[in-house]
């Protein structure tokens, strides 16, 4: 054979021997995408209180009928929104906005010493026929004193996101709690139901907890949340993610639910809105995407998250998520593990009255957005107390003499972390209290 | 993949026989290597390839009254790629451990051979020639088996039309610097998708950008250096 030959036989050969024998390093799954994603179990939560109306009765009078109710669990409002108050007639669609009597009562619970507490309650009247809510432990006590309630039929509450009081309601849904108390001529108060109210008893939407979970997941910097097939939301509320941390009160708005990937658009409308996302009664699919780099929180710093209804409109969103929690999930430990270790806080009780014994004086630390106390404690005959196993957070601490009811002193304490040996640890703070 | 091999051996030693048979002059054989770079519709990424030309040049060449030395043959041209598909156009695939998933894109090395016959005309510029071809043949996917659980072969026609640039080094062998195009038909990205027997994930829809539009006629590019071989010179 010529070399010629030769050389073109050993080209050929040479070339399928490299093609044949490329190795396969690269077949199967082996790039990532993205961050690992931290899974929770998303599911309707155990912990929720929705808006409830208790007590009511009707008294009949000469002069003027009255109807009173407590309203109880009505999540915060954001500025500029309130409630209103509304009587409808279900015959005619007429309704009234009466001025009412407001009894609004804030339930607090305080220690006295490391065995006991109270129970605290701020009282405060009003007359109007709207009102906000600021704090989540508020029972409302409403009168209504009017000579138009025989000309009506129900309570109505409504969130004023839904625009000032019609003078008559048509077919479609408006108010989110609602109480029957008139039926012909006769007074016959029924119990109160919490969703969409309509004049037409078929086209009523009242509220339950239904929706199938998709996922829910830290991912990276994002939270990530899709759900399917949720019933709508109250009319005049809104369905809107919080994180929440129950030790010290500390939430989060991560945002409202918004169309399916790709469009990603709000649906801040569920409650009365028309679109292809939803149904008469229910919402087809939706996802919530909160950035926390944006929102600058650490996912470790909560204890839970949560889907909860919020009334819309005003200025701005509510700061606190009140206690209708649709949905919620713990924080995964894959995430609660890059918690820092507990801090402690610790210190000294000093008082201002030569040879006053300090023995016993209850300290207590209640974080800073809570209404219950943490941890109780009392200080030693020499003064000093301490908490050994404080998570890192804002909270307040409070004195109380021994023998004494009123808290004498307090003090904010932020109880953050620092690297000890490659752990994260909390910090450890002398606090001095001094009581009279 | 060996009696793939076996078989364009042959062809190369038929071939071989073949030309001692024909007349000298009118015969010419070429090695070809260079890139193969796919259209973004195919999720296929670029590869080199290796591959064989014969080309026989015809007594009848319409273009010699027009251009004198000019030349016209047919002739046949097999090539062989490993391309890897792209994972990140196909959806993510799922692998949960406790209460963390990891997302993985899933690509697949595939063994693409691409085969047909073409038409090859030429001028000569001095030492060089210019020429052009055109031509049909098929295009064969041979999928990764651990990728997709089978053995799974796919099989479509395909159009071919290029040029390049042939400098003689001696009187038998010559240098090319060739482009071609090869238009795929009836092609389908979707069976590329080696995500099968993965649990997809449904969860972060988004985890991917979109993928690339596809396209049942993907345009592919292959440049290439040919070594070609003139059995008793030119």
């Amino acid at each position: 054979m010529r070399s010629s030959h030769l050389t073109l036989v050993a080209a050929v050969g040479a070339a399928f021997v490299l093609a044949a024998c490329q190795t396969d390093p690269i077949s199967g799954p082996s790039k990532i995408v993205g961050e690992p994603m931290l899974d929770m179990v998303f599911g309707p939560a155990g912990n929720s209180a929705f808006p409830v109306i208790s007590g009511q009765r009707i008294t009949a009078a000469t002069a003027r009928d009255t109807i009173e109710f407590s309203v109880s669990s009505l999540p915060p409002t954001g500025a500029g929104v309130t409630y209103q108050i509304v009587l409808v007639d279900t015959a005619t669609g007429t309704t009234t906005a009466p001025s009412s009597r407001i009894i609004r009562t804030v339930r607090g619970r305080r220690p006295v010493n490391r065995d006991s507490s109270v129970a605290t309650a701020r009282v405060d009247t009003s007359t109007a026929a709207q009102f906000s809510i600021a704090d989540t432990a508020t029972t409302l006590t409403i009168r209504i004193a009017n000579t138009a309630i025989p000309n009506f039929t129900h309570v109505l509450l409504r969130a004023s996101g839904e625009g000032s009081v019609p003078a008559t309601i048509g077919s479609g849904r408006t108010g989110f709690l609602q109480f029957r108390y008139r039926t012909g001529t006769t007074y016959a108060v029924q119990s109160s139901v919490f969703g969409s109210f309509a004049l037409a008893t078929a086209n009523r939407l009242p509220f339950s907890v239904s929706a199938f979970v998709v996922n829910a997941n830290f991912w990276g910097d994002q939270i990530r949340l899709s759900v399917r097939n949720m019933i709508r939301p109250p009319a005049g509320f809104r369905y809107a993610a919080w994180l929440v941390d129950e030790r010290t009160g500390t939430a989060t708005r991560v945002g409202g639910i918004l169309s399916p990937v790709p469009e990603n658009q709000p649906l801040d409308d569920a409650d009365l809105g028309t679109g292809k996302w939803y149904t008469s009664v229910g919402i087809i699919e939706a996802q919530v995407r909160g950035d926390m780099k944006a929102l600058n929180v650490k996912p470790q710093d909560y204890s839970f998250l949560t889907l909860a209804l919020e009334p819309y409109g005003g200025t701005a969103t509510p700061t606190r998520p009140g206690t209708s929690y649709v949905l919620s999930a713990t924080v995964p430990n894959s995430v609660a593990s890059r918690s820092a270790t507990p801090g402690k806080v610790f210190g000294s009780v000093t008082s201002s009255t030569p040879g006053r014994s300090v023995l016993n004086t209850t300290v207590y630390l209640q974080g800073i957005n809570m209404t219950v106390p943490g941890q109780v404690g009392s200080a030693s005959a020499t003064g000093t107390w301490q908490f050994r196993a404080v998570p890192t957070g804002m909270y307040k601490l409070y004195a109380i003499p021994f023998g004494d009811a009123v808290i004498r002193d307090s003090a904010t304490v932020t109880v953050g972390s620092r690297m000890v040996n490659n752990v994260l640890t909390g910090d450890s703070l002398f606090v001095t209290l001094r009581i009279p | 993949m060996r009696r793939l091999i076996a078989l364009v051996g042959a062809v190369l030693l038929g071939a071989s026989s073949l030309e001692a048979q024909t007349q000298t002059k009118m015969f010419d054989l070429g090695v070809l290597f260079g890139q193969q770079v796919f259209d973004k519709a195919t999720a296929l990424e670029s590869t080199p390839f290796v591959g064989l030309s014969a080309s026989y040049e015809l007594p009848w060449n319409p273009l010699k009254l027009a251009i004198k030395g000019s030349t016209f043959g047919l002739g046949l041209a097999v090539d062989v790629s490993r391309p890897v598909t792209d994972g990140e156009q196909f959806p993510v695939v799922a692998f949960d451990f406790g209460d963390t998933t990891f997302l993985y894109a899933v690509a697949q090395r595939i063994t693409l051979i691409q085969a047909g016959m073409q038409a090859v005309a030429g001028i000569p510029i001095g030492k060089a020639r210019v020429y052009g071809l055109i031509g049909t043949g098929v295009y064969s996917m041979f999928m990764d088996p651990r990728s997709v659980g089978k053995n799974k072969k796919i099989t479509k026609p395909m159009a071919t039309f290029g040029g390049g640039v042939n400098y003689a080094i001696t009187s038998n062998i010559g240098l090319s610097a060739q482009a071609r195009v090869a238009k795929y038909t009836q092609f389908e990205r979707s069976a590329l998708d080696a995500t099968v027997g993965y649990i997809q994930d449904r969860r972060i829809r988004d985890a991917l950008p979109p993928p690339h539009p596809t396209s049942s006629t993907p345009t592919n590019l292959q440049f290439s250096l040919v070594f070609k071989y003139i059995p008793g010179g030119k």
